[in-house]
């Protein structure tokens, strides 16, 4: 059994090698010219690239999977079960079709399509659990229902520091677009009820705010599922360390048996949620 | 001289006077005004709800008394500004329900007349604070009611000299009075309105009171305000009108020591016939039970007030968009909270905005659901009065400051739905702190501080965190006061009496308080004070 993944994906290549995922790239192109990108750059070339994104005259953009590149990670665990765990379908509708059509074509691959329902770090941090258990030997059935147990509780918040690209390419739902107010005010987005789609969860004018509303959030969401264990993952782009070991730290003074990790985005998030983010994606568990 | 009655004339002679006393003594009021906000504005407040009033009685076409006082209490909460201006049209309109269409006050009628002016000030507040007009009010009422023989002066001059008495219990009551050595201005403010109505019956000249007489030692020693009580402490707020059974004596005390045991907030109107309570308690059935022992109860009313707090409104209409009503106290912040998404602005200078001025600002936005955003604990019963006026969903959100009111948008969506917006925007109103720095006109004692003429203080609340003559010194004092680890952001608004050549230096002292600390500097406009900073 394997799981595989797309470059989406919110994870150190160490932690990605360890754990045998298998990631698909999202092939990346800057003003209509491919752009090289792998899950193995490092920060400097992810900051290259994110000084291009920012520049808005810059059209950066990524393609649905590709057919050829789905097709050749598949083939190679024919005989085996292959759970492949993406971001929400809304994110990518030609990624859902290309993931259907290869399937459909490989009749004889043992193929589950699973939709996180998620993004970024939300999506990274349910990948992230599957995996684990799958190394610890847990078996299909189980893993296929903690899988869904664990996408039920889990949760997406984002301080996005500038909306102009996640509105840009239709990722927040109503939420009112605050671009380039006196205020300097930091757009909080979290997951909605609506799969895929964020929606404005409230504004900052700090990250000290920002995490607390954060922090308040996950608060809620362990009393409600009266749970005491939490495993999160927080994710940045541009210069937010600070910002997330803040953030890191803040769960940590809560009590809880908490295991917090903070990755540098994957490129494929870049052209979508913008040069100036962080995010927290977690799962509460309720054992 | 004896004077059984009051008809439309002399009513008319006696609020003229009373209008000329709060005109002569209002910067004395003001000068004296610690509470609630040191802001010193109880005078023009007072004033300001008043005159409008008295000049449409005495204006022309108003020959009734019924009608005269219906128009009085009408325009003074129409006017209201401010804590005291609110008591005070409180007051009047209890008084003038009670006076009703009788064509002439008699001694008694004055008298009732009090204790349901009392009842209804007491009733409207959510936590009323002992050592204020209130407590002079009813001390008032009960003087007249305890003079059962006397004539309408008479009863009117025992009501004088049981206030004037109480006055003076106004520090002992209220520490923050006592530590700024004065005497309630807005119970003073009351006492002269009344004195005022005392001089026009009796046809003798107004007088300016001396300031001097109120004010005595600074007691720094005194304890600490209980101002801050969030007037929640019990959940329901209860009222009963119980009708009495015939012949049957009151145990006025027994029933006080009982109501006070069960609750807060007590308001209470004994006559012939009936009995009329206000009280917040846990225990709503008790006190209904014993009231009940006085005879039938004839109308009962009880209001969970944690429940009122969470779905204020009064007729909710989910499929619409909410609409921010912001009271903002000068042009600066009208981009910033327009960049919040505050959709309506009412704007103010020196003078409070009357409930009147916000009710029409209602009135001219679109939408059915809107929170209004007061920004001032002085503006709130002006707020909550519009509120009532309007048939609009209309939620107050009792921000104490603009800062507040900023952080209280930072929770809102105009897509949320009405309850979620609100609690969000509750807890959101809490996420930075308030300073206020002020340039003192004369020496004074605050609090515990005593202050230069020409000095600069800082505020936090009731306590003055730094103090001196120049103003970014005692900003970064006051500031380094304060624990500023979690602090992210300290932004300032000036006003227009501020030397901008001082803001670079300020700007630069900020910064320097902390590694990382930003700093924002931006032109408010308010008028009443020189910064208001906010804290993030």
């Amino acid at each position: 059994m394997v799981i595989v993944a797309d470059s989406a994906l919110q994870l150190d290549t160490k932690t990605i090698e360890e754990l045998n995922i298998q990631v698909v790239n999202y092939p990346m192109f800057v003003n209509g010219e491919p752009y090289p990108v792998s899950m193995s750059m490092s920060r400097e070339a992810k900051e290259e690239l994110r000084l291009l994104i920012k520049d808005k005259k810059n059209k950066v953009s990524t393609s649905g999977l590709k057919e050829e590149d789905l097709r050749s990670v598949w083939e190679r665990f024919r005989g085996e079960k292959i759970i492949t765990l993406h971001q929400s379908a809304r994110m990518s509708s030609v990624t859902a079709a290309v993931m259907q059509k290869v399937r459909s074509e490989l009749p004889d691959l043992d193929i589950e399509l699973f939709d996180s329902h998620h993004m970024v770090a939300a999506y990274s941090v349910q990948v992230l659990q599957a995996a684990r258990a799958l190394a610890a030997g847990m078996e299909y059935p189980e893993l296929i229902a903690r899988m869904k147990k664990n996408r039920a509780n889990t949760r997406h918040l984002g301080a996005v520091y500038d909306l102009f690209f996640l509105q840009r390419s239709g990722r927040i739902g109503r939420a009112k677009a605050i671009l380039g107010t006196a205020m300097k005010i930091i757009p909080l987005l979290g997951s909605s009820e609506e799969a895929g789609v964020l929606k404005n969860i409230g504004k900052a004018k700090t990250y000290q705010q920002a995490n607390q509303k954060f922090v308040a959030t996950l608060a809620e969401d362990m009393e409600k599922k009266n749970a005491r264990r939490v495993t999160a993952l927080i994710s940045q782009i541009g210069p937010y360390d600070r910002e997330t070991l803040h953030l890191k730290e803040l769960i940590a003074s809560q009590g809880w048996e908490a295991e917090v990790e903070i990755v540098y985005t994957s490129h494929s998030n870049m052209p979508h949620a913008g040069p100036d983010f962080y995010d927290l994606g977690y799962t509460v568990h309720e054992d | 001289m004896k004077i059984e009655t009051l008809g439309i004339a002399e009513m008319k002679r006696c609020l003229r006077a009373a209008l000329d006393t709060l005109t002569l003594n209002a910067p004395l009021l003001d000068n004296l005004n610690v509470f609630p906000v040191p802001d010193g504005d109880t005078g023009i407040n007072m004033l300001s709800t008043l005159k409008p009033a008295v000049e449409a009685v005495l204006g022309d076409g108003v020959a009734g008394l019924g009608s005269a006082w219906e128009l009085l209490s009408e325009q003074a909460n129409r006017n209201s500004r401010g804590n005291s201006g609110f008591i005070l049209a409180r007051f009047l309109s209890g008084f003038a329900r009670r006076i009703g269409d009788c064509p002439a006050v008699t001694a008694d009628l004055l008298s009732q007349g009090f204790h349901s002016g009392s009842y209804a000030a007491r009733s409207s507040l959510l936590a009323p604070v002992e050592g204020t007009m209130i407590t002079i009010i009813s001390a008032m009422a009960e003087a007249m009611a305890a003079t059962p023989s006397a004539d309408l002066l008479e009863r009117l001059q025992a009501a004088l000299a049981c206030a004037g008495e109480q006055l003076f219990e106004t520090p002992r009551q209220l520490p923050v009075l006592a530590r700024a050595g004065v005497v309630d201005a807005g119970a003073l403010g009351f006492i002269l309105f009344v004195e005022g109505l005392e001089r026009g019956l009796i046809k003798a000249a107004v007088r300016t009171a001396d300031e001097a007489a109120y004010r005595f030692a600074p007691d720094p020693t005194a304890g600490v305000s209980e101002s801050g009580r969030d007037g929640l402490g019990y959940r329901y707020c209860t009222e009963l009108t119980v009708t009495r059974r015939a012949g049957e004596e009151l145990d006025r005390e027994a029933l006080k020591s009982f109501l006070e045991a069960k609750g807060d907030s007590i308001a209470f109107v004994a006559e012939e016939r009936y009995v009329k309570l206000h009280i917040h308690t846990d225990q709503p059935e008790e006190i209904a039970a014993r009231m009940a022992e006085l005879g039938e109860v004839t109308a009962s009313k009880v209001d969970d007030m944690a429940e009122q707090l969470n779905t204020g409104f009064k007729d909710l209409r989910e499929h619409e968009e909410l609409t921010v009503l912001a009271v903002i106290p000068g042009p600066g912040f009208r981009q910033v909270f327009a960049d919040l998404e505050a959709a309506a602005f009412l704007e103010y200078g020196e003078r409070l905005p009357s409930s009147g001025e916000i009710y029409e600002v209602l009135e001219e936005i679109e939408g059915e659901n809107i929170i209004v955003l007061p920004n001032d604990k002085n503006i709130l019963p002006a707020a909550s009065l519009a509120r009532d006026e309007s048939a609009k969903n209309v939620y107050v959100l009792p921000t104490a400051n603009v800062v507040q009111g900023i952080t209280a948008l930072y929770g809102f969506s105009a897509q949320d739905a009405p309850a979620e917006a609100i609690r969000s925007m509750e807890e959101s109103a809490s996420l930075a702190r308030c300073l206020k720095v002020y340039k003192s006109s004369r020496e004074a004692v605050y609090g515990r501080v005593r202050i230069c003429k020409d000095d600069y203080f800082m505020v936090q609340d009731e306590e003055v965190l730094a103090t001196g003559p120049s103003l970014p010194e005692s900003v970064t004092q006051g500031l380094a006061a304060l624990d500023l680890k979690e602090a992210g952001c300290v932004s300032c608004y000036y006003n227009g009496d501020l030397d901008v050549a001082l803001l670079p230096r300020l700007e630069e002292e900020l910064r320097g308080l902390r590694e990382g600390l930003a700093v924002e500097i931006r032109d408010g406009g308010q008028k009443n004070c020189l910064l208001i900073i906010a804290v993030e």
